[in-house]
């Protein structure tokens, strides 16, 4: 095995890269290299771990917030015009895209248990989106009724069935839509649970720097890190929010920038929460140890994962809303990740023209942890020539040539 | 006020550096999270305890003193108490603090750090058992309490906190089994001749040695702790002889009856604050891992952030109330209050005072130098961190799949991910993957510290009410 040249070098060691090694691995013929190097803000240990399929679909969530921003800014370029509040919804095939990677979900708990010895921790939580005014209804109805076909993976609560539910929750709630399959995981759990498996099936991870990737006649044919050149056919950019760092040594530019997220974590509760929340402040997620999870917010400072203070008290402002008995427990660590956005927060996935062997994996906004599992799926399938089972045209980075104008952008 | 420091910490450091600008008519704010000013080491006793025994104590004596000093420059010095500071955030150069419940922020520019130290702790089996404390814990709370920490109980480590704890606990009525010292009589005797440099400290040892003799409580220089046993609550203890690296020679292993027992194995700098501000640091074993790098004046390498005492490495509180002089007069310097000439004529007899304590302190840091046998020390099912319960296994299982640094080893096992952030197991962990890896301290890095640096309650930080 020692000589042999490598088939796949996947760049990026979060969830993504991970996901991809594992489901490569699968077949024992291939040779497999990740390079992973540690960067202050890898969006996989930041996340909250949330499988929110509908919810991060409608702009719940995270999305919540970002949701926000583009309507304030919104207000302001119309002059103080305010619209009717209209969830910020993602492309049909972008449904579709969550959900039959939600769906693989029960399963991949099952093989990597059993092939890495890795429990990531899947909870049936569901996810409420929690109501206070008619304002949070109208907005909670027009999701509902945007998706006619999905109606079945909802439910209304009103604030009597909320409060026997949730008892937990501020009792002036007047009800709540909950997204039935929306459930959660632990993010670096998973992420571990994808190497390890991966590992067992003949990966080999390497802590380095990419610093060169060499194309021949415009087919890729090695990596250079910081102390090897790995002679390869196909390298995979998966490196999150570095991503377009990575494109750049195969003259690719990628419009993917990095969001800063930061996060509040409770000390350990006894379990309060039976679903994950989401509010038009926050979300809140009780994680399986009884530590309580307060995201996020939307911020474009660059690299930057500091905490600020501004921030932390409207997260932890609205979570006391949500839940009133969080005012008398103590948040223990605060942090931020950095998400890799894209400009119409969909991923980047694919081959690029004029580049033998080298693939997209990236841009996968606040939604990676989600789709990691059909994301290494459709890599799988166009590293074996196979037409992915989900149509790869509307992932791929030339949808960016001739349009882009009119679609919302974080500045 | 136009010119104000922030003096972060009202210990011997903290508390001579207020005293210094006060004398020169500058202003300061000493902030400290205790409800009184002095630190660990100048700890008051109670108030309902002035008739104890306590009050002759020479610390005590020394921090009256300065107690004195610090009321008559009081106008000088805005003493907030009752203070936490949390950290910081570095994009609006705030500083947070915990103040009667809510968090507040002040600019972190022209901060002179005086956080002190902790006491390292040591894992061993049996070591979570209720019974077992740190020699602080236990010291204060014969000093400061009413309540006795226990009948029958032992002091084990290195240093001279030994020696004093076990006076203590023995005045407030303590039966002291014994008191095991790692370090080696032959190391400490070879170096007499460097303890003279601080004949007040080296008489005030002598003192503690000489009245355990005269109470026939037994001392053991290079004994340790193996293990401690107990179904509830602390019941024995196994020590034994440590050999040169400190390993324990079991087969002369020997058990003692107990029900308290102090142990303590080296100060850590608390550095969070320094890290937090991103001074550079640098690491030394002796004087307790990693603090922040300064220069002759105790200047970071962060414009405007001083460090001073323990926490930038451990000397020990006579060197860190001359460094907080230090620290003050290039404070004064940077803000042209004197002239570096000026300040030089102070600043040389406290630094040639300084030099000679440093001496006396790295005599002793040598002689209780950490070896590598306490790594050794936990078994695979002992727990090293206490807030996420992982147990060394877990660790090399870590170590084993390819962890090389501090950073991956908390994802991986969640060590740090608790209460404590690591302030109780980071060291350990450190200088545990150092030495399975072969890997330099700097390498294996620490766990970085996070906003709040203590657990606050979230409505400390909830703006609607």
């Amino acid at each position: 095995m020692k000589n042999k040249t490598t088939d796949i070098v996947i760049i990026g060691g979060g969830v993504i890269g991970t996901s991809i090694a594992y489901e490569l691995s699968k077949n024992p013929t291939l040779s497999i290299k990740l390079i992973d190097i540690k960067k202050e803000g890898n969006a996989t240990q930041a996340s909250a771990g949330g499988l929110w399929a509908i919810g991060e679909s409608v702009g719940l969530g995270c999305g919540v917030i970002f949701f926000k921003t583009l309507s304030k800014r919104k207000q302001e370029t119309t002059n103080g015009v305010l619209e009717t509040q209209r969830p910020h919804q993602l492309p049909p095939f972008f449904f579709d895209f969550c959900l039959k990677s939600n769906d693989l979900f029960p399963n991949l708990w099952r093989e990597l248990k059993e092939i890495g010895g890795v429990d990531f921790k899947l909870e049936k939580t569901g996810l409420k989106f929690v109501m206070y005014d008619d304002d949070d209804k109208a907005y909670a109805e027009n999701i509902y009724n945007s998706i006619p076909h999905l109606q079945n993976q909802m439910k209304w609560m009103d604030s009597i069935q909320l409060k026997e539910d949730e008892p937990f929750i501020n009792k002036n709630a007047i009800g709540a839509l909950t997204f039935l399959n929306d459930d959660q995981v632990n993010p670096y759990l998973l992420m571990n649970a994808f190497r390890d498996a991966a590992k067992v099936q003949g990966v080999e991870i390497i802590n380095d720097e990419v610093k060169d990737i060499e194309v021949n006649n415009g087919k890729v044919v090695a990596v250079h890190t910081t102390n090897n050149r790995i002679s390869c056919n196909t390298v995979i950019n998966a490196a999150g929010s570095w991503a377009a760092e990575i494109s750049s040594m195969v003259n690719v530019s990628l419009p993917i920038t990095p969001v800063k997220g930061q996060i509040l974590l409770s000390e350990k509760m006894p379990k309060i929460l039976k679903s994950c929340l989401s509010t038009s402040d926050c979300y809140i997620a009780q994680k399986d140890n009884g530590e309580i999870l307060i995201g996020s917010t939307t911020e474009n400072k660059a690299y930057d994962t500091s905490s600020s203070y501004a921030e932390l008290q409207g997260l932890a402002s609205g979570a006391i809303k949500a839940i009133p008995i969080l005012k008398h427990m103590n948040c223990k660590r605060t942090w931020a990740g950095l998400r890799p956005g894209t400009p119409d927060e969909v991923p980047i996935l694919g081959p690029v023209e004029g580049i033998d062997g080298y693939l997209n994996a990236c841009g996968h906004f606040r939604t990676g942890i989600l789709t990691s599992a059909i994301t290494a799926r459709i890599i799988n399938d166009l590293v074996h020539l196979r037409k992915p089972e989900i149509d790869i045209n509307p992932f791929l980075l030339n949808r960016f040539k001739d349009k882009m104008k009119n679609e919302p952008e974080l500045v | 006020m136009k010119n104000n420091i922030k003096i972060i910490g009202a210990g011997p450091a903290g508390i001579s550096a207020a005293i210094l600008l006060a004398h020169f008519s500058v202003h300061s704010t000493l902030i400290d999270e205790n409800s009184e000013i002095g630190g660990a080491i100048f700890k008051k006793p109670d108030k309902g305890m002035n008739n104890s025994t306590f009050r002759d104590e020479k610390t005590f004596i020394r921090a009256r003193k300065m107690f004195n000093e610090f009321e008559e420059c009081s106008s000088y010095i805005d003493l907030q108490l009752e203070s936490e500071v949390l950290g910081n955030f570095p994009l609006t150069n705030d500083l947070a603090i915990l103040q009667k419940g809510k968090v507040k922020t002040i600019s972190d520019k022209n901060l002179l750090i005086a956080t002190g130290c902790y006491e390292r702790a040591q894992p061993f089996p049996g070591w979570t058992l209720p019974g077992i404390m740190s020699v602080g814990g236990i010291q204060s709370q014969a000093k400061c309490g009413n309540v006795k920490p226990g009948k029958r109980a032992v002091l084990i480590g290195t240093g001279p906190l030994l020696l004093v704890a076990a006076k203590q606990l023995h005045m407030a009525g303590v039966t002291i089994v014994a008191v095991l010292e790692a370090g080696r009589q032959k190391d400490i005797v070879k170096n007499s001749f460097n303890l003279m440099s601080n004949t007040k400290l080296l008489k005030e040892g002598m003192s503690y040695m000489l009245y355990l003799k005269k109470h026939r409580i037994p001392f053991y220089y290079g004994h340790g702790i193996v293990r401690a046993i107990g179904k509830d609550h602390l019941e024995e203890i196994v020590v034994a002889p440590y050999d040169d690296k400190w390993h324990p020679v079991k087969e002369k292993s020997f058990t003692l009856k107990v029900d308290c027992a102090g142990i303590q194995y080296g100060y850590v700098p608390r550095i969070q604050l320094t890290q937090m501000l991103n001074c550079k640091h640098t690491y030394n074993l002796n004087r307790g891992g990693f603090f922040p790098v300064t220069d002759s004046w105790q200047r970071t390498s962060v414009k405007k952030i001083y460090s001073a005492g323990d926490n930038s490495g451990i000397y020990g509180s006579d060197v860190a109330v001359l460094s907080g002089k230090i620290a003050a007069l290039a404070y004064l310097i940077d803000i042209s209050e004197i002239s570096i000439e000026e300040a030089e004529k102070i600043a040389n007899p406290i630094r040639k005072e300084m030099n000679k304590l440093k001496k006396f302190q790295k005599t002793l840091n040598d002689f209780s130098g950490l070896k590598e046998g306490l790594m050794g020390l936990p078994d695979q099912d002992t727990i090293v961190c206490r807030c996420e319960h992982v147990k060394k296994e877990i660790i090399d299982e870590a170590i084993e799949v390819g962890v090389k640094d501090m950073g991956a080893l908390k994802i991986r096992t969640r060590i740090g991910m608790g209460n404590c952030q690591g302030k109780m197991c980071g060291n350990y962990c450190n200088e545990y993957l150092a030495h399975k890896l072969g890997s330099s301290h700097e390498n294996v890095g620490w766990l970085k510290p996070r906003f709040p640096m203590a657990p606050i309650p979230f409505d400390s930080i909830n703006t609607n009410n």
